[in-house]
């Protein structure tokens, strides 16, 4: 924006006008609200002191612009030297004003003018501008690192890359824990009261689930080619009873402490809701708690948030990992299966989009828009963990989800909503028994079906998450073990768009959920008509 | 601006709607100043007020002044989340006693 200068006169009104083309040009900027608010109360402060100290009617100037891509403010005030800043007789507040207020005026006397002039903070880079440099970095250096000879290069990948990528992600997985915990817990304690728990509860957990369940079924259909039914060499498997009761029993922690400590993202999810559900029916006899968790839900978000400025810094390392190692290549050779999922993954996205678009009313356009940032964070970190911050800031900004509803649903949707991860396992298994020229029965296909089903909801919401599981799948199922390259490939690439397309749908559940039970405010969306 | 103010005893509810800018800030202030001595005890509901100014602000750390002269206490509130921010970013939202 060009710089613009207006006069104004220093008495009410002009310091009033002078306030609004203040905000006006800030709206047009991408600071935040606080930092706005702090401008324009410092400028208006700094025109009052003046207006004292000269008197009405004296003459300034207001010059806004950008500076190196800065906001920059100015007053210009011609007469005696007066700093605004070192007023003698006001109060208290007044004498901190302009510390407190969050921005540090600088002042000047030059050529009989008293200038006090405001440097805003640069407006941040969205994150899709970040996750982009960062690729674009990413690829630059593995081209790079690929003219190293060989030995380097590993030297380089096992010393230093994979390392650093082991460690980022070990500290998000420490923190998803807790995080999990408290938001889940939170939630639960915000919603007031065991009826309205009741019903949230299950408008989110039902159709969660009802989203997990669709996507297996189009998985089942879109498979049709590698269905085997009892023909060729039929699965050998464990007891289905034993294995899908096993599934099912495991979801309950016997230990307090242990779900954090393997990281057993279900069982966290399932004493986070015992221990809400007992905190809200406890009600005023735990305040002293309730006070507790929602401050630690506070400093641990706060933590999440800190690591989340590193994500950049993991997507370098990621794209780096995958060229040296020559993962990307291997794909290619299992290419009907990564098409068949492709275009599972895409059918099923794009009806939920507008059964979403539909159902609440919102753009389509409005939905891909508000959706892409978190999506990309997810798709390129392969972690729904590293766009928590960002999924809860889009529903509640964005979306216009009421805040229970958001810190309920955002950690419960993270966990329970995989319908791109149960496409992803039932294709992938349908194929891997299809190489095996393996067959099964009617009761083998329902099995597999379940266990595609419950793995992707026990699955840690975690890069290479899936990779633990699989083994445990394949030995359930009956199907070799050497059928673990394959999928292990397939994973490595397909994890990413899982990752993506599971926060996408966590989005559009939570939406549907809030309006559901009418705490969708259409208002209070960015961009949304009043 | 609208300011609707009701007296009862040393007790006086007033309700503010608008903006307070450096301009309407006097009219808050000169309502303020026309109570009766015996007030005390200022009501201030904020749910309609959509900014407040730095003019604004003055006038109500003036008020609040006043009520701890008079031995009294001033209340502000249900601040929308703006006027909140601007107590809470000048360091004010720790002297007054708000009510969101």
């Amino acid at each position: 924006m060009a710089t613009q200068i207006t006069d104004i006169m220093l008495d009410a009104e002009g310091i009033d006008r002078a306030s609004e083309a203040v905000a006006d040009f800030l709206d047009g900027t991408q600071l935040d609200r606080r930092s706005q608010l702090s401008a324009r109360l410092t400028i208006e402060y700094a025109l009052l002191s003046f207006r004292d100290h000269f008197g009405d009617g004296t003459k300034a100037e207001l010059v806004v612009g950008n500076r190196l891509g800065k906001p920059r403010l100015m007053i210009k005030v011609r007469g005696d030297r007066f700093d605004p800043r070192e007023q003698g007789n006001e109060t208290d507040w007044e004498r901190t004003f302009m510390q407190t207020a969050g921005l540090r005026p600088s002042f000047a006397y030059t050529g009989g003018y008293n200038i006090i002039s405001i440097s805003c903070p640069r407006p941040p880079l969205g994150s899709t501008a970040k996750a982009c440099a960062a690729i674009t970095c990413g690829v630059v250096l593995a081209q790079a690192g690929l003219r190293l000879p060989e030995a380097t290069r590993m030297s380089l990948l096992n010393g230093l890359v994979n390392p650093l990528f082991d460690t980022y992600v070990g500290m998000l997985a420490g923190v998803a824990g807790p995080m999990v915990f408290l938001s889940v817990v939170c939630g639960i304690c915000g919603i007031g009261d065991m009826a309205a728990l009741g019903r949230s509860g299950r408008a989110l957990i039902g159709r969660q689930m009802l989203t997990n369940v669709s996507a297996v079924a189009l998985a089942f259909v879109a498979s049709f080619p590698f269905f085997r039914l009892g023909v060729g060499k039929v699965a050998e498997m464990g007891d289905p009873i034993s294995s899908i009761t096993g599934l099912l029993l495991d979801l309950f922690p016997t230990n307090l402490f242990k779900p954090f400590m393997e990281g057993n993202t279900l069982q966290i999810i399932m004493l986070s809701i015992a221990v809400g559900v007992a905190v809200l029916a406890l009600g005023d006899l735990t305040e002293g708690i309730r006070k507790a968790l929602n401050q630690l839900n506070v400093l641990i978000q706060f933590l999440m948030e800190q690591l989340c400025r590193l994500l950049p810094l993991l997507i370098v390392v990621m794209t780096i990992s995958q060229t040296w190692s020559g993962t990307l290549g291997a794909l290619f050779q299992s290419w009907l299966p990564i098409l068949v999922i492709g275009v599972v993954m895409v059918v099923f996205l794009a009806a939920q989009l507008i059964f979403t678009s539909v159902t609440c009313k919102i753009s389509l356009r409005e939905l891909l828009i508000t959706c892409f940032p978190a999506t990309v964070i997810a798709c390129i970190t392969a972690s729904p963990s590293a766009a928590f911050g960002t999924v809860l800031s889009i529903c509640k900004d964005d979306l216009g989800v009421d805040d229970e509803q958001t810190s309920f649903g955002v950690p419960l949707g993270m966990v329970l909503c995989k319908p791109m991860t149960a496409i992803l396992l039932t294709v992938v298994m349908l194929y891997s028994a299809r190489a095996y020229n393996m067959g099964g029965s009617v009761l083998w296909y329902a099995q597999l079906a379940i266990s595609c089903l419950l793995y992707a909801v026990a699955v840690p919401p975690v890069p290479g998450g899936m990779l633990a599981c699989y083994g445990m799948l394949l030995a359930s199922l009956g199907i070799p073990t050497g059928a673990l390259a394959v999928v292990t490939a397939l994973d490595l690439l397909l994890d990413n768009l899982c990752a993506g397309g599971n926060v996408a749908a966590q989005i559009m559940q939570i939406v549907l959920a809030a309006d559901s039970l009418g705490a969708l405010d259409h208002n209070a969306r960015k961009g949304g008509e009043a | 601006m609208n300011i609707t103010t009701t007296i009862d005893g040393a007790k006086a509810a007033m309700s503010i709607d608008g903006k307070l800018t450096v301009a309407t800030s006097p009219e808050l202030e000169g309502e303020i100043s026309s109570l009766p001595e015996a007030v005390k005890e200022f009501d201030l509901d904020l749910a309609g007020l959509d900014y407040i100014s730095s003019a604004g602000l003055r006038v109500l750390v003036a008020t609040q002044k006043l009520a701890d002269r008079r031995g009294g206490s001033m209340i502000l509130r249900h601040p929308s989340d703006e006027v909140y921010d601007i107590f809470d970013m000048t360091g004010l939202a720790d002297v007054f006693t708000i009510e969101r």
